[in-house]
């Protein structure tokens, strides 16, 4: 064999064997792909395909966001305000693309430091903080937009979503970001640091890492893509309204977990989280092609949540291992003194 | 119980259960009499830890009343009032709940309003099919006690609140959505109305059942055993294992209350509205949350009191209404919501000395 693919095989198996979780996501998407294309015939054309990977836009961005910040071991919950708000900014500012582009990650970029700091100076956990600030989130764009905001120039929706294949401009920012934001978490200081202190944070502290930097890193990283999310999704639909996000946080948390992002923080990859995305893109394809309504398909994603946690608090074998020595030292202890320590 | 009884030390070094029962029991009494001494009661730091935050907390409801009072017609009319306790009363029975969850250290529930609707449909439904309101209040309380569990054990294994609850909301409302298809179950006989519309002394029957909750949670919490081990869990969970503490069941039932008491607040939705509806209760969610934060029940866990969620949940309902009557749109009722939380966690933290963290 060639020694070249030899070597890239083996690189495989060892990344494989490192991130057992992603290898886990890879199964789930692929068994819904092949399943969803036996029951629905429609599913594996082009233009389905298309549709699909669109949704590294809306959904992918989103996973992303939610995700970077669980692998900090904290939780963005205002991931779908911040997209409002960018979108309805963006929609405001619609000479060209690039003046609504720029409009809104500057929104997502002073919500995404704000955020940042708060949660670093007021040391509460961040699901407090940024419930409260997406509230007040929510309530500044239903300020700018107390109805549907309209697209007035049309082709500019035409040309983010301009199929290339089973690509479009909208998807390839998307992909890029997902490029950039993986390089970044395994090949920086900065992403080895938000990487330690969600796995750690007593022992990221004790090694010296100073907290502001990866808090603010993540929560302003988290707040430029949701801003960018806000805005590819509302030119792209060409209209935007404040409730337009509000589903996002249920598929966003879903596609994160498939993707192989740890509840307990401290593991996760981009790669993980694209693959998570269209895992999770696949099931909502498909069921929508089955003509399933909005509440089953979300039910759906809600229990596909509940198993992918069960899974992952079956396979967390630290948390095995731990329940074996217990038992063993309670059934010694127990022997030892002749009572019963558990009821 | 399992993995949470980890025996504290060798055990060999340790003499027989019983004698170490004792001296633990022994070393417990002086360690409190120690404490006790320390505590003077008339310190600041005594006041500062005991009653500043529900001072504030029952301040800034006061101060929303008089400045509504004072500068909005109408706002201290009888109907406006009633109103207002009528409302605070639905959040406030959910914040009860919430309020355990909150204590013990699972930060909050993002399900309650939908545990709410699914408890209306349910209610409302069962009204339909001919049975009397007791018969459908309990066993319409039993499915959210069942749903209530099945989350609580989720994160007692050891998942996140916050992603288990976010999950539960999708799975809660599809049932009810499919199975009316998205519509309202209308009641057409006035079998609810005892529990929907009767009042006492003028007051809505809501307000005294929230009453009657609150004294009775209160008491749960402060005085009994459940109460002292669920604020135990929030203030130090490592100390509350070591102490042999059942987390595992504290946290099953801590979201059991909480999904009954939204369930109540749903029952009493459909039976004053005269529907079940998936949209019954939208949005409570956030208003709950805020009830609970505002009124200054520590996130963190571990401090906090039911009678603090009532001041919340007045304090949330109070200032929509004042909003509603100087005409403000539901976009600044939004953010002004938003706010109150960010500041008064703010505000609270900086009351209770700083950073946990």
């Amino acid at each position: 064999m060639n020694p070249k693919l030899r070597s890239a095989g083996a690189a495989a198996v060892t990344q494989a064997r490192r991130h057992p979780e992603i290898l886990r996501a890879v199964a789930i998407g692929v068994v819904a792909y092949i399943g969803f294309s036996i029951a629905e015939s429609g599913f594996s054309t082009i233009n389905n395909l298309y549709t699909i990977v669109e949704g590294l836009i809306f959904l992918g961005l989103g996973a992303l966001a939610f995700g970077l910040t669980m692998i900090a071991g904290e939780l963005d919950l205002a991931v779908p305000s911040t997209a409002a708000v960018a979108g309805v900014v963006a929609l405001l500012h619609t000479d060209t693309i690039i003046t609504g582009l720029l409009m809104g990650i500057l929104c997502g970029l002073i919500i995404g430091l704000v955020q940042g700091l708060l949660v670093w100076r007021i040391g509460l956990h961040s699901v407090v903080i940024t419930l409260g600030t997406s509230t007040a989130l929510l309530g500044i764009a239903e300020l700018f937009s107390p109805t549907t905001l309209v697209l007035r120039n049309l082709d500019l929706a035409s040309d983010i979503q301009h199929r290339l294949f089973i690509f479009s401009p909208g998807s390839f920012i998307a992909i890029g970001l997902f490029g950039l934001a993986g390089f970044g978490l395994q090949r920086t200081r900065w992403g080895a640091e938000i990487r330690a202190i969600g796995g750690g944070r007593n022992e990221a502290v004790a090694a010296g890492i100073p907290m502001w930097r990866p808090i603010i890193t993540v929560f302003t990283a988290s707040g430029v893509i949701s801003a960018i999310l806000g805005v590819l999704a509302s030119l792209s639909v060409g209209s935007v309204g404040p409730p337009y996000f509000q589903n996002l946080l249920l598929q966003a948390v879903a596609a994160a977990l498939i993707g192989g992002v740890s509840l307990y923080g401290g593991r996760g990859t981009a790669f993980g989280i694209a693959v998570g995305v269209l895992t999770l893109r696949f099931v909502i394809s498909g069921m929508s092609l089955g003509g399933n309504k909005f509440f089953v398909i979300n039910m759906a994603i809600g229990l596909l949540l509940l198993f992918v946690v069960v899974i992952e608090i079956a396979s967390d074998r630290g948390a095995l291992a731990r329940y074996a020595t217990y038992g063993k030292r309670l059934v010694t202890w127990e022997r030892k003194t002749g009572t019963r320590a558990a009821e | 119980m399992t993995i949470e009884q980890q025996p504290a030390g060798p055990p060999e070094s340790r003499g027989s259960a019983e004698e170490l029962s004792r001296r633990e029991v022994q070393q417990w009494r002086e360690l409190r009499a120690q404490r006790l001494a320390q505590m003077r009661p008339e310190s600041w730091a005594d006041y500062r830890a005991r009653y500043l935050i529900p001072t504030i907390s029952f301040l800034a409801v006061v101060a929303v009343i008089v400045i509504g009072g004072v500068t909005t017609p109408g706002f201290l009319s009888q109907t406006n009032m009633l109103s207002i306790i009528r409302i605070a009363a639905l959040t406030g029975i959910m914040g009860l709940g919430m309020t355990f969850i909150t204590m013990s250290g699972s930060f909050f529930s993002l399900s309650s309003a939908q545990t709410g609707a699914l408890c209306s449909i349910a209610f409302a439904a069962m009204i339909t099919w001919g049975w009397g309101w007791p018969a459908a209040l309990i066993v319409t309380l039993l499915i959210a006690a069942a749903v209530g569990a099945i989350q609580g054990a989720f994160v007692a294994a050891g998942a996140n609140p916050v992603v288990i609850t976010i999950a539960a909301a999708a799975a809660i409302i599809g049932v009810p959505a499919i199975l009316t298809d998205s519509r309202a179950i209308i009641i057409d006989t006035t079998e609810a109305h005892v529990i929907g519309r009767s009042t006492g002394f003028g007051v809505p029957i809501q307000t005294w059942t929230f009453i009657a909750l609150m004294v009775i949670a209160q008491f749960v919490l402060v005085r009994t055993r459940f109460g002292r081990a669920v604020t135990l869990a929030g203030a130090n969970r490592d100390a509350a294992k070591a102490a042999g503490l059942p987390i595992a069941r504290i946290e099953v039932w801590t979201f059991t209350l909480a999904s009954i008491t939204a369930g109540i607040a749903g029952i009493f939705v459909a039976a004053q509205s005269n529907r079940g509806l998936i949209t019954n209760l939208e949005a409570s969610t956030l208003e709950v949350i805020a009830a609970v934060l505002i009124g200054g029940t520590a996130i963190q866990g571990g401090e906090g009191s039911m009678i603090r969620t009532a001041f919340g949940a007045m304090f949330i309902v109070a200032i929509n209404s004042l909003l509603v009557l100087r005409g403000y749109s539901p976009a600044i009722r939004t953010l002004v919501e938003g706010l109150a939380v960010v500041a008064g966690v703010s505000l609270f933290w900086l009351a209770r000395g700083g950073a946990k963290r």
